[in-house]
C-alpha cells in the first residue's frame, strides 16, 4: 500500500511553491455587489420618481424615511423640508386617526380610501386618494402611502352631478311650462278678442291691455323657464355673437348705472354659431343686470372674447360636457362683491335668488344655463367675494361663417282663406278660431289627432292649412302631421308648441313643416305665419 | 543558525497572524471586537473552560459592553465534523459576524472548522487537505487556553470525519485567525496531568518542524528556543502549576512551536496521532506523547544531524557515539522525559490492540502529516511503529 499524497506538490503547496493558489478575496466581488446594490438603488429612485402619484415610506410613529419627486410637486414642498416632518404634518386629520388605520394593515394586506391632505407650508387642502400598504424599509417596519390627487377629478364629478340635477329640474320645469303656456295662450287670446271687439278707447280696452301686458310677461317668465329645462323655441340660425353683445352692451349702457363702465375686448377672429338670437340676447342681458346689481357703489363690466380649441386631453371634456371643437369663448367679468363659495353651485338653480322678494325670480341664471346648454355648450363661473366674478362661456363655431338675417316684427295681416285647427284643450280651440276669424279666415276645429284627419280626410280640398297643436293625447302632433301627409303629401301644416318634446323644429321643418310658432303667441305672430304659408 | 554556514535560500512562505502575548492579553477582546466594528460575535468554547471562569469572565465583558453574541459549547475534545456543522448552522441562524474561540486546541480547531464552512459553504470534510479554501473566514480572534496546541497561530485545523473514523486535516492561509490573545496565565487552572500532554504536545509540535524536510532557517529557529523552553520548564511547571512564569514560559514555547510547525509542517508522529485520535477518540497530546520516541527512533538517520541538536538542547554527549548509538540515547531520553511529565501509559494500556494496526497505518499513511517526515513512510514502517508503541 502506497501514501495517496503525490508527495511534492503538497510538500509545496505547504511552503508556498505551488503554482496556483485557490484563495480569492472578497473584495471584487463586494465591488460588484456594491456596484450592483447601487444601481438598483438608483432604479428604485427613478422609478419612485417617475411615478405620478406621491409616494411617502414612513415608519409606524410617522417619521418619513423618503418621498418621491410627485410628493414635493403634489405638496409644494421640497424634499429636504419633507423628510424633517412627520406624516401627520400632511394630513388635516389627527395623529390618532392616522394610527388607527396604520392599525389595520396589520392585519388587511393593503387598505385604500380617500383623505384630505393638507399641504404643509401653505396650509392649503385638497382631495387624496390613498393606499397603504405594509414594508419593511431596509430592515425598519414600514409604511408605504401612495397619495392621487383626486380634487379636479372631484371637482368635476361635483359639476356632472349638478348637471344631472339640473336636467331633473329642467324636466319638471318644462312640464309645469308646457300647461302654463296653453292657458296663457287662451288668455292672451280671450284679451286680443276683447282689444279687436272694443274698438274704441274704453275703460274695457284698458283692462285688456293690462291682461295683454301682464300675460306677456308670464309668457316671458314661462320662456324662461323653457329655457332652462332647454324645452323653449330654439332658433336655428347662424349668427355673429360680437353683433349679439354690441346690441347687448347698448342696451346695458342705457340701463344701468354710469358709475359702472363697460369695457368690450372681443378679440375673437371667428364668432359666428348657431343658436337663436334673443335667447344669447337674454343671456348677454342676464349676466350684464346681474354684474350691475353686484356693483351697487360702481365698478368695471367687462365682456370679451377669445377662439379655444378643444382637445381629447380637456378637463371639460373628459365628463362630456363639450366635444371636441372648435369654440368661441366668451368672459363676462365684474368687480363686484362676488359669490360666496358655498352659494356657487346653487346660482344656476330655478328660483334660486339672494335678492329680496319680488326683486329677482331666481330663473335668470337658470335660463342663461339653459340658453348655453342649448346650443351645446358650457357655462361656468370663478368668484372671489370682494373681488368679483367671472361667467365663462364655451360656445361651439359655425363653420359656415356668414350670419343670416334678423326676424323682424311685423304687423297683424288679414287673409282669406280654411284653416283646420287641432288641439286638444277646448278653450283654445275657441280663442284661436276667435283670432282667426277676426283676421278673416274660415276655421275648422277638431279635438284631436283622429279627429282632425277624420276632418281633413273629406276636407282636404277646401282646406288651405292645417294649424296643428305638438301635444296631445292618443295621437300627437308629429303622428298627425305624418298621417296627414299620406292624404296629401303637399299638406300645408304649421305646428303650435307650448312644449318641444315631441320633435325639435329642424326635425318638423325637414318632413315638411311649414312653419311652427310657440305658444302663447301673439296674434301678429300668428297672422303672419300664417300669411306666409297661403 | 550558525552565521559562518551557508545559508538555504529557497523559497519559503511564512504565515503568521496578528498576537498579543503577554498577561491580561484575553481582556483585549473586547477592544478587537470594537474595533473591528463587528456587530455579533460567535462565542466558541466548552464546558471544561466555561467551568474554569474563562469563558464567563469575556462573557461578562462583553454583556457589559452590550455587544449582541451567541455562545456555543457543543465540542468535544476531539472536534467532530457534525459540531462543526452544528455550530455554522447556529452562526448564520443567529446572524453572527465573527467568531471568538476561548479554549484549547478542540475548541479553536472547531471554531476555524465553523468559520470555513459559514464563507465558504459546503460540508467541512470537502475542505480536508491543502490550500483547498477560496474564501476568508470571517473575523477570528483566538483566545487559548492550554499551552501546546498553538491553534492560535497555526494554519492548521484538525477535525474528526466521525463515518470513517478519522481525523482529516485543513491546512491552509484561510486557516489562520485574525487574532490571538496569548495570556500566560489562563494556564494556571490546568491540572498536571492536562499542562503534561499540552507540553508533549508543544515539544512534538516543535522537534517535528525542526526535522521536517518543509523547516527553514525562520522556522527553526523557533522550533529550536521552543525546545529549549520545554526541556527547561515543563517539569518544573507540573510540580509548581500556579507558577505564572513557568507558565508564561510554556505558553510562550507553545507559540514558537506553533510558529515552526504552521510554517514547516509536521510528521509521523502526529500523522499517527490522528490515526488514533479519529478511530478511538484518545486525547492528541497523549497520543503524541507515546510515539515521539518510536518514531525519531525510525527517523533518525535521515535528519541525525537535526536531532543531534535536539539531543544538545537535552544535555545529552554525542560525540563519541555511534549513530545508532546515539539515536537509541535520544529515543530513550525522551522517553524518560514523557514518563517524567506523568505520561506513563502505553498505546496497549490505552486499548489499542494488534489488529487495529493496519487499520491506523492505512490512515496514518494518507495524513498529509507524512509528506514532510524526513523519511518517507510506508505502510509497513507505519505498522511497525504502531506495534512498538503497543
Amino acid at each position: 500500500m502506497t501514501s495517496s499524497n503525490p508527495w511534492e506538490t503538497e510538500r509545496n503547496k505547504i511552503i508556498g511553491l505551488s503554482d496556483n493558489s485557490v484563495r480569492k478575496s472578497y473584495f471584487p466581488e463586494l465591488q460588484k455587489n456594491y456596484k450592483n446594490a447601487k444601481e438598483k438603488e438608483e432604479n428604485l429612485s427613478a422609478i419612485l420618481n417617475s411615478v405620478l402619484d406621491g409616494i411617502f415610506i414612513h415608519d409606524f410613529e410617522g417619521r418619513i424615511f423618503d418621498v418621491n419627486d410627485a410628493v414635493c410637486r403634489m405638496y409644494k414642498i421640497r424634499r429636504e423640508e419633507a423628510l424633517l416632518l412627520n406624516i401627520k404634518d400632511f394630513s388635516v386629520k389627527p395623529f390618532s386617526d392616522l394610527k388607527t388605520l396604520w392599525d389595520k394593515i396589520g392585519t388587511e394586506k393593503s387598505l385604500i380610501f380617500e383623505w384630505k391632505a393638507l399641504r404643509p407650508l401653505d396650509k392649503t387642502q385638497f382631495e387624496v386618494e390613498v393606499s397603504l400598504q405594509k414594508a419593511n424599509w431596509f430592515g425598519k417596519p414600514a409604511v408605504i402611502d401612495v397619495v392621487r390627487d383626486i380634487n379636479d377629478q372631484k371637482l368635476l364629478q361635483e359639476q356632472l352631478l349638478q348637471s344631472q340635477k339640473m336636467d331633473v329640474v329642467g324636466q319638471l320645469a318644462g312640464g309645469i311650462a308646457h300647461d302654463f303656456n296653453n292657458m296663457l295662450t287662451g288668455i292672451l287670446g280671450n284679451a286680443e278678442m276683447i282689444n279687436l271687439l272694443c274698438k274704441t278707447e274704453s275703460s274695457i280696452k284698458g283692462y285688456a291691455e293690462n291682461i295683454l301686458k301682464i300675460s306677456r310677461r308670464a309668457g316671458e317668465l314661462t320662456s324662461k323657464l323653457l329655457a332652462f329645462s332647454r324645452k323653449g323655441k330654439l332658433m336655428s340660425i347662424a349668427l355673429d355673437v360680437h353683433e349679439i353683445i354690441q346690441s347687448s352692451v347698448a342696451i346695458l349702457e342705457r340701463s344701468i348705472d354710469k358709475k359702472i363702465t363697460i369695457k368690450t375686448c372681443l378679440q375673437a377672429k371667428k364668432s359666428c354659431i348657431t343658436g337663436d338670437p334673443a335667447l344669447l340676447e337674454n343671456v348677454i342681458l342676464n349676466l350684464g343686470i346681474n354684474a350691475r346689481d353686484a356693483m351697487p357703489q360702481g365698478g368695471q363690466l367687462t365682456l370679451s372674447t377669445q377662439n379655444l380649441s378643444f382637445s381629447e386631453s380637456s378637463k371639460l371634456l373628459n365628463l362630456k360636457i363639450l366635444e371636441p371643437g372648435e369654440y368661441l369663448y366668451i368672459e363676462i367679468s365684474d368687480t363686484g362683491c362676488g359669490i360666496p363659495k358655498e352659494l356657487l353651485s346653487k346660482i344656476f338653480e330655478p328660483f334660486f335668488t339672494t335678492k329680496e322678494t319680488g326683486k329677482g325670480t331666481g330663473l335668470g341664471l337658470a335660463a342663461v344655463y339653459g340658453s348655453v346648454k342649448d346650443h351645446k355648450g358650457a357655462i361656468d363661473v370663478y368668484s372671489e367675494e370682494g373681488i368679483g366674478t367671472v361667467f365663462k362661456i364655451y360656445l361651439p363655431l359655425e363653420k359656415n361663417t356668414a350670419p343670416s338675417e334678423k326676424i323682424k316684427e311685423e304687423a297683424i295681416e288679414k287673409g282669406k282663406g280654411r284653416i283646420l285647427v287641432i288641439d286638444d284643450e277646448a278653450f283654445l280651440r275657441k280663442v284661436i278660431s276667435d283670432l282667426l276669424s277676426s283676421l278673416g279666415y274660415e276655421v275648422l276645429l277638431a279635438e284631436g289627432g283622429k279627429k282632425g284627419i277624420e276632418i281633413y280626410s273629406f276636407e282636404k280640398d277646401t282646406i288651405n292649412l292645417v294649424l296643428l297643436d305638438m301635444v296631445m293625447p292618443e295621437m300627437n302632433g308629429k303622428e298627425t302631421f305624418l298621417k296627414l301627409k299620406e292624404i296629401n303629401p303637399d299638406v300645408k301644416v304649421i305646428f303650435s308648441s307650448g312644449f318641444n318634446k315631441e320633435g325639435r323644429a329642424e326635425e318638423l321643418l325637414a318632413l315638411g313643416a311649414k312653419g311652427i310658432i310657440p305658444k302663447p303667441y301673439r296674434l301678429n305672430e300668428l297672422s303672419r305665419i300664417i300669411k306666409k304659408n297661403l | 543558525m550558525n552565521p559562518a554556514e551557508p545559508l538555504n535560500l529557497e523559497m519559503r512562505k511564512i504565515v503568521a497572524p496578528e498576537f498579543i502575548f503577554g498577561l491580561d492579553a484575553r481582556r483585549l477582546a473586547l477592544r478587537y471586537i470594537k474595533n473591528l466594528s463587528l456587530e455579533k460575535v460567535f462565542i466558541a468554547s466548552d464546558k471544561g473552560t466555561l467551568e474554569a471562569g474563562w469563558t464567563k469572565e469575556i462573557l461578562k465583558l462583553l454583556r457589559e459592553s452590550s455587544v449582541p453574541h451567541e455562545l456555543f459549547l457543543d465540542i468535544s475534545p476531539n472536534p467532530r465534523d457534525h459540531e462543526v456543522m452544528k455550530g455554522a448552522a447556529l452562526y448564520q441562524k443567529t446572524g453572527c459576524d465573527s467568531i471568538l474561540a476561548i479554549g484549547g486546541g478542540s475548541v479553536i480547531d472547531c471554531a476555524k472548522g465553523v468559520g470555513i464552512v459559514v464563507s465558504n459553504g459546503a460540508n467541512i470534510l470537502e475542505y480536508k487537505g491543502i490550500d483547498k479554501i477560496a474564501y476568508p473566514m470571517p473575523p477570528l480572534i483566538c483566545i487559548p487556553t492550554t499551552g501546546g496546541t498553538s491553534a492560535d497561530v497555526s494554519q492548521f485545523a484538525i477535525i474528526n470525519d466521525c463515518k470513517r473514523k478519522v481525523k482529516i486535516a485543513i491546512i491552509s492561509k484561510s486557516v489562520v485567525p485574525d487574532v490571538a490573545l496569548i495570556d500566560p496565565l489562563v494556564l494556571t487552572s490546568m491540572d498536571a496531568y492536562l499542562t503534561a500532554c499540552t507540553g508533549i504536545d508543544a515539544l512534538v509540535h516543535s522537534i517535528e518542524a525542526y526535522v521536517s524536510n518543509a523547516s527553514s532557517v525562520i522556522t527553526d529557529l523557533y522550533a529550536l528556543e521552543s525546545i529549549k523552553l520545554i526541556h527547561a520548564c515543563l517539569i518544573p511547571c507540573i510540580k509548581d502549576l500556579k507558577n505564572v512564569d513557568l507558565r508564561g514560559k510554556i505558553m510562550l514555547a507553545s507559540l514558537y512551536a506553533g510558529l515552526a510547525f504552521s510554517n514547516a509542517s509536521l510528521g509521523c508522529v502526529h500523522a499517527m496521532a490522528h490515526s488514533l485520535g479519529g478511530y478511538l477518540d484518545l486525547p492528541h497530546g497523549e497520543c503524541n506523547a507515546m510515539l515521539l520516541p518510536f518514531v525519531v527512533e525510525y527517523n533518525y538517520e535521515s535528519a541525525a544531524f537535526k536531532y543531534e541538536d535536539i539531543a544538545r538542547i537535552f544535555g545529552l554527549a554525542l560525540e563519541n557515539l555511534s549513530i545508532p548509538e546515539r539515536k537509541n540515547l535520544f529515543s530513550e531520553t525522551l522517553l524518560k522525559f514523557k514518563n517524567a511529565a506523568g505520561i506513563t501509559a502505553s498505546l496497549k494500556e490505552k486499548g489499542i490492540k494488534k489488529e487495529d494496526i493496519p487499520l491506523l497505518a492505512e490512515k496514518a499513511l494518507n495524513d498529509p502529516c507524512t509528506i514532510t517526515n524526513p523519511r518517507k513512510p510506508t505502510f509497513e514502517d507505519l505498522k511497525n511503529i504502531y506495534l512498538r508503541s503497543l
